[in-house]
């Protein structure tokens, strides 16, 4: 097992910047989620860790050893790609196998291993089927188990659910868990969807146009997300964003109607946005005038669409609820529960 | 009214009833242009045939007269053993050049494009001007091959390539490799080209270098390519005729006498039509057993 | 002018009808296949004149490459869709006459006017015949000679006006224009493993005073042992077994022999030769004072099956004619007609020294087999020149090939 340590790395493609001045530490046992949208970078971090891409400058550490020039074959490390990435050619134990026979293990012990990663990932049945006859779920174990049976000092996941059904998806998620669990290896893990990010990672690192935006646990990242950016990427469905200007303590809208703002380091007249979650919003008689646009009950929640002032919202709540679009409707807002961010910069104003 | 034809048109061309028309118009084809002249020389090759009855098909039967005296020519062990060594000097030297550019290209180096452009160019070349081309390169006194490995002091005197029956087999075998490797070039570079790229990735990841990645990727990777390509190489030189024709007419004294010379030169010089007939048999039964492991290797491929 | 354009069309338009009614009043076109290429051939030339002067039985001509003229003629007949005239190389006029594959001419040959047998060059006529039966009539003849380069002889101290006339002249000024330190060879030859081979090396065995029924006899191994020498001494390139005609005398224009052995056909190309150059005839073996060349060109003949056999021969009289015959030199051959000669004929030393040449020349059997004779031939002169045999040796096992071959079907006049 292995910490991981990046300073002030960078990717240019010729003039083009792809990830500047990246410093980031990833403890060992530690598994993190790179999340962002497409094109942010974390895929091409991910696989410079790796050695499937050159740093452009700065440096990356696995453990002790900087491994900027290190080929891929000796970095140690396991990653599971996207496409699954099998050796069409081999069967299910010969993908499994392929780095253990390459490290010139003795027969016993790959087969013991094998059998064992194929107990864990149920694969037992499939060994002697090649990817080709293999379901896109069984594939993705089979990725898993090639990753696992190296026993690498680092795991790296390239968005391995993306291809699956959401199903499967949710399915595959607590499995990578408890295999992180059961072999506390590093692990570093690509998505571009929040929902894996929060509900997999000890830490989650948000990236954004080459940049780290913030990195925190899930929790912190919700309750105290740093930018807009983060802010309206991590939540499903996502922070309302009502941005007006301050006046005395509170948030005016282009109509001139008000809502409260919290305690910030905004100045008077700075153009500001109000953020504040959609399950902190509720109707309540007496509140806001606003008009319902539509309903969707997921189960869970219902959500309310509202409009006031020209700003549309989302509310999330609890009780069944139901209500033709137009209707009137009241709401009121969680006062402790606001962010205040700086319009112009994106940046929390929180003090 | 044109777009409700061609709807039909296409409904038609989309529709199941369409493929017994398309199964005949197959069988049609094989028994017009594949299946007579194989059996129009079968007949010819236990016939006595002459210019005085070449014109019917009922020509004196002789059984396997014709065979029987090729097999006791003194030439056809020479000529067999010939062949043998051309084919299988070919099909490797042509398999391995070829892969060894494709290989080669693959690496997006600066002109590669270009480069890759430049040998295709002498694919497109008829045989008959590459094997006057390559007569004059391996000319023994005055030829750039043998001036060339003199100014480097590889030898001392001048090689005689095409007119030493030591090295004329080589001499033709030679041109006919280059002639042969852009198109092994091609399928291969092709072949290259459909591997996923993320598979080498992994296999780095597991620790395989890039000797390792091309014995346990892309070779058994390119293996239905590779089978490809030999069948079609054995099958093409297995006809060579225009090159060696050009460059020696098979001598000195059939040094590089192939098959197909052979058969030219029974059926067009020596007007024994049976002979060069039977010769052209023997030919055929090979290629056809090549096609045969071909299909039968692809098959398997398929089944597993 | 608009009424001017009206009545040209009307004038045109009849114009066309005329002909349209004339041409299907007219007799069938006579197909000829031929080995005419170059746009400067006198044959394509005649062909241009028979058409201007009988515009109503014109010529439909067909370029076949002289190497593929037998093949596209068994072709022809197999498919039963042959010319009614095509040129054929003069050697394997026999085996196409034995094979049925030619028209009997005996009798038009008997009847026509034009045709004189006795006017004709023995060897050439010969070429025609087989079984006293009249299978062609020939059409343009070439022979072989010796070109050398004068400016190299006088460098190394030979006489360019006294070329070698013996075996040992010729062995002699082989040596001493040999250079190797220049990669130049004194003599040049083609003894390729085809027709060509034996082509060249026929007219040195007949002035061995050997033929072809005495292959084992001492003369008969002189001659190939003196081909022999030449390449085994450095004094002629050992491609001479790979390379043809043409090629042994590019090089020789190259300047990278002193010495060829070649045919008229090649006089085009000296217009651009940059030294002094001579044609000699071909030298006799001492002792023996036998002159002896060799004879190519081809011969008429109308293929069986053709359906227009009476005006085939007619086109044959009309090319057979002086005016017609006369214009080979142009192309580098010779009419096959003693009785005919150019007057003013550009060349005129190199015109007189293949005319003399023709005196001697020979023809290659006839015999129906004569590939066969020729192959263990070739094979023989590529077994010597090569060393994998001796001369005695080599021309021992031609000659088991060659002797029951013509115990069976000897050659007239051998």
């Amino acid at each position: 097992m292995a910490s991981v340590t990046m300073r002030g790395v960078r990717k240019d493609y010729g003039p083009l910047n792809i990830l500047r001045d990246i410093d980031l530490d990833v403890a060992d046992q530690e598994f993190i989620t790179l999340v962002g949208p497409s094109g942010c970078g974390k895929s091409t971090l991910l696989r410079m860790i790796a050695g499937l891409e050159t740093i452009s400058g700065g440096d990356i550490s696995i453990g002790s050893d900087r491994v900027n020039d290190m080929p891929p074959m000796h970095r140690d490390v396991a990653m599971v790609f996207q496409s699954y990435a099998l050796y069409p050619h081999m069967t299910v134990a010969g993908n499994i196998s392929f780095g253990l026979r390459l490290r010139r293990v003795v027969a016993e012990k790959i087969a013991v291993a094998v059998a064992s990663a194929a107990a864990v990932l149920n694969l037992g049945q499939l060994l002697e089927r090649r990817p080709g006859q293999l379901s896109g779920g069984q594939r993705q174990r089979v990725a898993m188990g090639r990753a696992m049976v190296r026993n690498p000092r680092l795991f790296l996941f390239d968005e391995p659910l993306s291809n699956l059904d959401a199903k499967l998806r949710v399915q595959m998620r607590a499995e990578i868990k408890a295999l992180h669990r059961r072999l506390g290896s590093t692990s570093i893990y690509v998505t571009h969807d929040q929902v894996e990010a929060m509900t997999m990672a000890d830490r989650i690192i948000v990236m954004n146009q080459g940049c780290i935006e913030q990195q925190g646990t899930p929790e912190t990242l919700y309750d105290r997300p740093a930018s807009l950016f983060v802010a309206g990427f991590i939540g499903s469905p996502s922070m309302n964003l009502i941005p007006g200007t301050l006046q005395n303590g509170r948030l005016v809208l282009a109509d001139g109607a008000t809502l409260p703002f919290p305690a910030s380091a905004a100045q008077e007249g700075q153009a500001v946005t109000l953020g504040i979650r959609p399950e902190h919003i509720r109707p309540q008689p007496g509140g806001l005038a606003a008009d319902v646009v539509d309903v969707e009950p997921t189960g869970v929640d219902t959500l309310i669409l509202c409009r006031f002032s020209g700003v549309q919202v989302i509310a999330s709540v609890r009780d069944r609820f139901r209500a033709l679009p137009g209707t009137p409707i009241a709401l009121a807002f969680d006062e402790d529960k606001l962010h205040a961010f700086d319009t112009a910069t994106g940046k929390t104003l929180r003090q | 009214m044109k777009g409700h034809q061609r709807l039909r048109w296409e409904r038609a061309l989309d529709s199941e009833a369409i493929w017994p028309l398309m199964a005949g118009f197959g069988a049609l084809y094989l028994a017009f242009f594949v299946g007579y002249p194989v059996i129009y020389n079968l007949i010819m090759s236990v016939q006595q045939v002459t210019l005085g009855n070449i014109s019917t098909v009922f020509r004196p039967f002789v059984g396997l007269d014709n065979y029987r005296k090729l097999v006791d020519d003194p030439l056809f062990a020479t000529v067999f053993q010939n062949t043998l060594i051309f084919v299988t000097g070919n099909v490797a030297l042509q398999f391995l050049g070829g892969l060894a550019l494709a290989l080669f290209f693959q690496a997006a180096f600066p002109g590669a494009a270009f480069f890759r452009g430049m040998i295709l160019a002498g694919w497109i070349l008829p045989p008959l001007v590459i094997g006057a081309v390559w007569k004059w390169l391996l000319a023994s006194d005055n030829g750039v091959i043998n001036y060339a490995l003199r100014g480097l002091g590889i030898v001392s005197g001048p090689i005689y390539w095409l007119s030493d029956p030591a090295t004329s087999l080589i001499g033709v075998t030679f041109a006919n490799v280059w002639f042969g490797v852009p198109f092994n070039m091609i399928l291969l570079a092709a072949g290259l080209a459909g591997l996923p790229q993320d598979m080498y990735e992994a296999a780095a990841l597991d620790g395989a270098g890039p000797v390792r990645r091309f014995f346990a990727l892309t070779l058994p990777m390119l293996q239905p390519t590779i089978y490809a390509l030999l069948a079609l190489t054995t099958i093409y030189t297995m006809r060579a005729f225009d090159l060696i024709w050009t460059m020696t007419h098979g001598g000195p004294v059939d040094s590089s006498n192939i098959f197909p010379v052979w058969s030219y030169h029974l059926s067009f010089e020596l007007f024994d039509f049976g002979g060069g007939a039977a010769v052209s048999t023997m030919m055929l039964v090979v290629v056809f057993i090549v096609a045969l492991i071909y299909v039968r290797s692809v098959r398997t491929e398929r089944v597993s | 002018m608009r009424r001017e354009f009206l009545k040209q069309s009307v004038a045109l338009g009849a114009l066309a009808m005329l002909g349209g009614a004339r041409s299907a009043a007219a007799a069938d076109p006579v197909t000829m296949w031929h080995i005419f290429g170059a746009e400067t051939e006198p044959g394509l030339k005649n062909i241009t004149r028979w058409n201007e002067t009988h515009p109503d039985q014109p010529i439909d001509q067909k370029f076949v490459p002289f190497g593929q003229l037998s093949q596209q003629l068994i072709k022809g007949i197999a498919t039963g869709d042959v010319p009614d005239l095509i040129t054929i190389d003069n050697p394997v006029v026999a085996s196409f006459a034995t094979q049925g594959a030619l028209e009997d001419l005996t009798d038009l040959v008997k009847a026509s006017s034009f045709i004189k047998p006795d006017e004709y060059y023995p060897g050439s006529w010969a070429t025609t015949l087989w079984d006293g039966k009249q299978y062609a009539v020939p059409g343009e003849a070439n022979t072989l000679a010796l070109y050398y380069n004068a400016d190299m002889f006088k460098a190394r101290g030979l006489d360019p006006e006294a070329p070698p006339r013996t075996w040992e002249a010729l062995r002699k000024a082989a040596e001493i224009l040999t250079d190797k330190d220049k990669n130049v060879f004194g003599m040049a030859f083609c003894a390729i493993q085809s027709e060509e081979g034996t082509f060249q090396f026929l007219p040195f065995l007949q002035q061995s005073g050997a033929t072809l029924k005495t292959l084992t006899s001492p003369d008969a191994v002189a001659a190939l042992q003196l081909w022999t020498d030449f390449v085994a001494k450095g004094q002629a390139s050992r491609d001479v077994l790979v390379k043809r005609q043409f090629e042994m005398t590019s090089s020789w224009l190259a300047g990278a022999s002193g010495m060829v052995v070649s045919g008229p056909w090649e006089l085009q190309r000296m217009k651009e030769v940059k030294f002094n150059w001579r044609v000699a005839p071909l030298p006799h073996r001492e002792g023996k004072g036998i002159e002896a060349s060799a004879l190519g060109g081809y011969v008429w003949g109308v293929p069986k099956g053709a359906r227009n056999k009476a005006a085939a021969f007619k086109v044959i009289e009309f090319m057979s004619e002086p005016a017609q015959m006369l214009q080979a030199w142009s192309g580098g051959r010779l009419a096959p007609v003693k009785t005919m000669q150019v007057e003013h004929p550009a060349m005129p030393e190199a015109y007189a020294t293949f005319r003399k040449q023709m005196e001697v020349a020979r023809p290659r059997g006839p015999h129906p087999r004569w590939p066969d004779i020729s192959a263990a031939m070739q094979t023989a002169i590529q077994e010597a020149l090569t060393g994998k045999s001796t001369p005695e040796a080599a021309l021992q096992k031609a000659s088991r090939v060659i002797t029951p071959i013509l115990d069976r079907t000897p050659i007239v006049g051998l």
